[in-house]
């Protein structure tokens, strides 16, 4: 996004790169806009702020790129534009031993 | 928007060679018993830089007598008064002596002795009233090479982790290619950030030891009874505990880091530094960090000339002895609350900046305080500080590797 257009997309790509962007303001369901690499995506429910869409297709076992770091690990293939959370992505890390400590694993609702 | 940042601006020139933004007159009290007279010194100067800061505890701590002996030789400070009550165990003499080693004006004034408060706050306006009016330091000129500039966040929301912080981080990366020095912190806050930010380390050892200052702050986190670190909490779109993490650690940018260190311990050289702020040993003063202040006074006594104190709910602090600078994430408080505010970053969310933009303001903005511009929170009076009892080891030798 390079900002000041008349209509800015809903989205917001943080680093040139990364393989989500950030919905920056509530969409609905069937809203069309264009995504960061060109093509015209259609959203097949609604989404809210802060939601990550894909912004290239993404492979099961790939890293999801969110602002140069990897999130974690794709769980299944997602196309682009479609919606990355936990239902598809899973956290790549492993929390240290502690006694007490849950580990994360990406699972949560 | 092409912003034209300085690369030299006017400083004041130390006798140990450092370089400062600011001319304070600090009045550091010993023990809380000595606050209010080191207060009521102050107060007449609301208008000018004489600034408060202490310690209240009675019992002797390593930590705070190098805390204050940092402080009290900040580049920003001038002259230092030292008031204190008589029969606390903070070793007076030897701070006395470290700042005067420096080269700046010192007094000690000591209530039980001098008869009480009255006279005592007589004494101590008489004498911070001959500093303002002494001659100032020598006068020189700063570049990036010479400055310090520590970042926190504060306050958080949602729209923190897209603006305010990865601005900075773009900051950060910009300042330390041009030779500044760069302070990030909140280990307890990058709990799955580890294995990047071991990556950009810029030696093994080094990677080694940013691990474990995570795993470190993990395990006191524990011991104080917070709720371990899991995905479960993560909301707002947020999938997982990395990404979750992400939010706070993108205020370090994506540069190599190149060393670690603690509280006092000052960066030889320009580059960029994790501060680790979470105390060594068995988890026993309390929490770590009991509010933002705390890590503010860890970030100057490293030697930070300015702070980037980044908010989205919109915090007001200040600090003593260094301007804070605030950028507030989203549009929305920076509209209810701007007068306690810098740099609107939400403009970025409505389309109406880059990141870039954003981080250039910022870049501008660093350059202007430096050369003497207030921010808001010096304009609002704003000088938080906070000082409690930790402990910590020495930093091992891979943690400053250097360039």
């Amino acid at each position: 996004m390079t900002g000041l257009d008349d209509d800015p997309p809903p989205y917001f790509l943080l680093l040139a790169g990364d393989s989500v962007v950030v919905l920056i303001r509530h969409v609905d369901a069937g809203a069309t806009f264009v995504g960061p690499e060109g093509s015209t995506w259609t959203m097949r429910e609604p989404l809210e702020t802060g939601s990550k869409l894909a912004t290239r297709a993404i492979t099961a076992g790939d890293q999801v790129i969110k602002l140069g770091m990897p999130i974690g690990t794709a769980t299944k293939a997602i196309a682009p534009g479609e919606l990355v959370h936990t239902h598809n992505l899973r956290s790549n890390f492993i929390a240290v031993e502690l006694e007490g400590a849950e580990h994360g694993n990406g699972s949560a609702d | 928007m092409a912003t034209v940042v300085p690369t030299e601006w006017p400083a004041y020139l130390r006798a140990d060679g450092r370089k400062g933004i600011r001319n304070v007159v600090a009045v550091a009290y010993l023990v809380e018993c000595a606050h209010h007279v080191a207060a009521q010194i102050a107060a007449p100067y609301g208008e000018r830089d004489v600034h408060v800061v202490g310690f209240p505890g009675c019992y002797p701590s390593d930590y705070a007598f190098g805390m204050l002996s940092s402080l009290c030789t900040h580049p920003n400070v001038g002259s230092v008064l030292l008031v204190s009550l008589g029969c606390e165990s903070l070793p007076r003499e030897a701070l006395e002596e470290a700042v005067k080693q420096s080269g700046r004006p010192v007094q000690t004034l000591v209530i039980q002795e001098l008869g009480g408060t009255r006279s005592t706050v007589a004494a101590g306006r008489e004498w911070v009233g001959a500093q303002l009016a002494a001659a100032g330091p020598q006068r020189t000129t700063m570049t990036f090479e010479d400055l310090v500039v520590g970042t926190i966040c504060g306050g958080s929301d949602g729209t923190s982790g897209l603006t305010a912080n990865p601005a900075v981080g773009r900051v950060f990366d910009a300042m330390v290619a041009d030779g500044a020095t760069c302070i990030f912190e909140e280990t307890l806050e990058m709990v799955g950030c580890e294995a990047d930010l071991a990556s950009r380390a810029v030696t093994p050892g080094l990677a080694t030891e940013l691990r474990e200052s995570v795993a470190k702050a993990t395990r006191y986190s524990v011991a104080m009874g917070h709720p371990s670190f899991a995905t479960g909490n993560a909301t707002g779109g947020l999938t997982t505990i990395e990404e979750k993490s992400l939010g706070a650690y993108s205020k370090s940018g994506r540069g190599p880091v190149h060393g670690l260190i603690k509280p006092c311990d000052v960066p030889s050289r320009g580059g960029l530094y994790l501060l680790d702020v979470v105390p060594d040993g068995d988890a026993r003063w309390g929490f770590p960090n009991i509010n933002d202040s705390v890590e503010i006074a860890e970030l100057i006594s490293c030697g930070s000339h300015v702070i980037l104190f980044t908010t989205g709910r919109g915090s007001v602090v200040g600090s003593a002895i260094a301007p804070v600078i605030k950028v507030c994430a989203n549009a929305e408080t920076y509209a209810r609350m701007s007068d306690d505010m810098d740099i609107d970053a939400g403009r970025i969310l409505v389309g109406a900046a880059t990141l870039d933009d954003v981080a250039a303001e910022i870049r501008s903005l660093i350059t202007d305080v430096a050369a003497g511009r207030r921010t808001a929170s010096e304009e609002l009076g704003h000088r938080e500080f906070v000082l409690g009892y930790k402990s910590f080891e020495p930093i091992g030798p891979a943690c400053h590797p250097g360039r």
